[in-house]
């Protein structure tokens, strides 16, 4: 069932926003959009043969990449404006590409289930260069006139990765 | 090549070529003189639990196979079709009783007999001798209290023999609890463009960059959670005070091997507080010290190399793996171990700490990735590369303890010893010595050590 198409728009501009604030190093205003309960989860990925698709994700007692709650996005944050995490500093440069979103109401009154693509391309020092592409599931709260993201699950497709590290938020 | 070799490490100034770091022709030795030859670690035996389990697994550059037969036995093959080349699993893990290849359909069962070959008859004749051509085994695979190696070479030693005084540090982590270990599903896997040597040398004996590369995930607030170090966290006063009487020591071992434990002073109490990890720890205190002796009991961490690339670090529950992909890159493969008989919510409080502290999303993996990638980076400078690197932090000053507790042992918090030991075992078996040459000199070397320390003890 299509949601209405401003709240479908309304959605899509809070993603831009929140990407423009990843990409402009504004972290402490990305944690704002934060829900006290947040949930902030990527597993890991398999490759598995036809028909055994779903094993190729670790399960919840497994082993994930972020299995964070809003405490711990903040540490992060911490740790980024410490201005000695080296996986940062000097600081990269990020763009946040979303798109493919497609918005149907949650089971709580006020939420929503969000899917959507990414690109994060990160370009690091002289030549270094990620690029991450996968999927969203983000659950976003209306409250107070404002969006928050009450849970995001990330979605990457690659298996072993090509990157050294994720010192970025998806 | 091999009287070169020797040369790239100076053990009398602790000094190695950069060379080591980006030359492909070492790299190509590498494989043959230490990735050919050593044991490697393949998988933990968890991973494999019943007949038909299979996970893809490396062994240097090459895939390897390692599976459990009909008969429930462990082996290990390399992954690639005899006929072409095609490699015949192409998925991360599973359950099956053949391997079949995608490209003419010869398949393997789970102890690489090559038991169908289409055609065998009408268009080979059947004259294809068939033993002849199966998956190619690893022929010496042996387990460890769960931890599975193998080598491709049939005159290595035993596999103990190898661990020789590695396994003090194995039996720690390993032998805690009746039930063993086993490994938290998933495998961290990420390319990082490093030699695969810098990971192996910092882990077994870097506690010098810790407060350097590290200090943006303590300020931020970062501590590891793990069973070792919480039940290990006996505090007398303050934490400084506990970390002021810890004795911390090195154990620079043979074949490459080494490690660095940190044990608790004799009066420390065990750590209180209801949290499910301190409970555990309290509850299981005393199976640990019936098992592991009471000076084990006091471990507060260990960090050690199996030579050539098998990295645990009590700390935090972990093995890094690194697997080389070239002179300057490396796949690293990152494991979480528990104890089995651990309850759901112990696991749990580990496994999230584990991952918070080391892997891609670690706080504290992530800025060594910076540190060895652009050291990688710099070594093969024009100018750089004739310029060697220094290990020689505490050369002329080892304090040597032996006193049949522990391995003999340097007592030190910080020096460079393990690092030198590491590159004492790369030169030896970069030297092409067979293992019997080698065999004979390290048992020369260890009697002349025991006759220096009788003859100390004479003065």
């Amino acid at each position: 069932m299509p949601v209405d198409a401003q709240l479908k728009s309304d959605i899509e501009d809070f993603l831009y926003e929140e990407a423009a604030l990843l990409d402009q190093r504004r972290f402490r205003e990305w944690l704002d959009l934060w829900a006290a309960d947040a949930h902030y989860f990527m597993p890991l990925r398999m490759t598995m043969a036809s028909g055994q698709e779903s094993e190729g994700w670790t399960q919840e007692h497994e082993n994930s990449y972020f299995d964070d709650e809003k405490a711990i996005l903040e540490m992060r944050v911490r740790q980024i404006e410490t201005g000695v995490h080296w996986a940062e500093e000097p600081p990269s440069r990020t763009r946040h590409m979303v798109s493919n979103v497609r918005v149907q109401p949650a089971e709580q009154p006020g939420e929503y289930r969000v899917e959507c693509n990414f690109i994060v391309y990160r370009n690091r020092m002289a030549m270094d260069e990620d690029w991450w592409v996968g999927r969203r599931e983000d659950r976003l709260r209306r409250a107070n006139g404002c969006w928050m993201i009450a849970e995001r699950r990330i979605f990457l497709d690659q298996t072993t990765l090509r990157s050294k590290n994720l010192s970025n938020f998806f | 090549m091999p009287g070169d070799v020797e040369e790239l490490v100076d053990d009398e100034r602790a000094l190695v070529s950069r060379r080591i770091f980006f030359d492909p022709e070492i790299y190509e030795l590498e494989l043959q003189r230490i990735f050919s030859r050593c044991w490697l670690f393949l998988g933990h035996e968890s991973q494999i639990p019943g007949a038909g389990d299979f996970v893809q697994t490396r062994m240097g550059n090459e895939s390897v196979i390692l599976c459990r037969n009909a008969r429930g036995e462990i082996r290990a093959m390399v992954n690639s079709c005899r006929h072409r080349g095609n490699r015949v699993c192409w998925v991360d893990h599973g359950r099956t009783t053949r391997f079949v290849c995608t490209y003419h359909g010869w398949a393997y069962d789970l102890d690489g007999k090559l038991v169908g070959v289409p055609g065998y008859d009408e268009r080979y004749y059947g004259e294809l001798d068939r033993d002849a051509w199966g998956l190619i085994p690893v022929p010496k695979v042996a387990s460890y209290k769960g931890l599975v190696f193998g080598t491709v070479d049939p005159e290595a030693p035993p596999l103990e023999d190898y661990l020789g005084d590695a396994r003090w540090a194995l039996d720690y982590i390993l032998d805690q609890r009746a039930g063993g270990t086993e490994v938290v599903g998933g495998v961290f896997k990420w390319v990082l463009k490093s030699n695969w040597k810098l990971g192996a040398d910092n882990i077994m004996g870097d506690n010098y960059h810790a407060a350097i590369s590290h200090q943006s995930g303590v300020m931020a607030g970062h501590s590891t959670v793990s069973r070792w170090q919480q039940r290990a966290r006996r505090t007398n006063g303050s934490s400084e005070e506990s970390a002021r009487r810890r004795l911390g020591f090195t154990a620079p071992l043979e074949w490459g091997h080494g490690f660095m434990c940190d044990l608790q002073p004799e009066d420390a109490q065990l750590a209180t507080g209801d949290d499910p990890l301190r409970m555990y720890y309290r509850e299981t205190y005393d199976e640990l010290r019936a098992r592991v002796g009471d000076l084990r009991s006091r471990v507060w961490k260990i960090n050690l190399t199996v030579f050539p690339n098998a990295s645990f670090t009590t700390g935090s529950n972990m093995l890094h793996v690194w697997h080389p992909l070239g002179p300057t890159e490396t796949e690293i493969w990152l494991y979480v171990i528990v104890d089995r008989d651990a309850p759901p919510e112990v696991k749990r409080l580990i496994r999230k700490g584990a991952q918070r502290h080391f892997g891609p999303s670690g706080f504290f993996d992530q800025d060594d990735m910076d540190n060895w990638e652009q050291s990688t980076l710099a070594a093969p400078g024009m100018i750089g590369r004739h310029y060697p690197l220094h290990y020689a932090m505490g050369l002329g000053h080892e304090r040597w303890v032996v006193d049949g507790q522990l391995p003999r042992r340097i007592e030190s918090i910080m020096d460079e010893s393990n690092q030198r030991a590491f590159y004492r075992g790369w030169r030896e078996f970069m030297s092409g010595k067979s293992w019997t040459e080698l065999s004979q000199e390290r048992a020369a070397r260890q009697a002349a050590a025991r006759r220096d320390v009788e003859a100390s003890r004479a003065r």
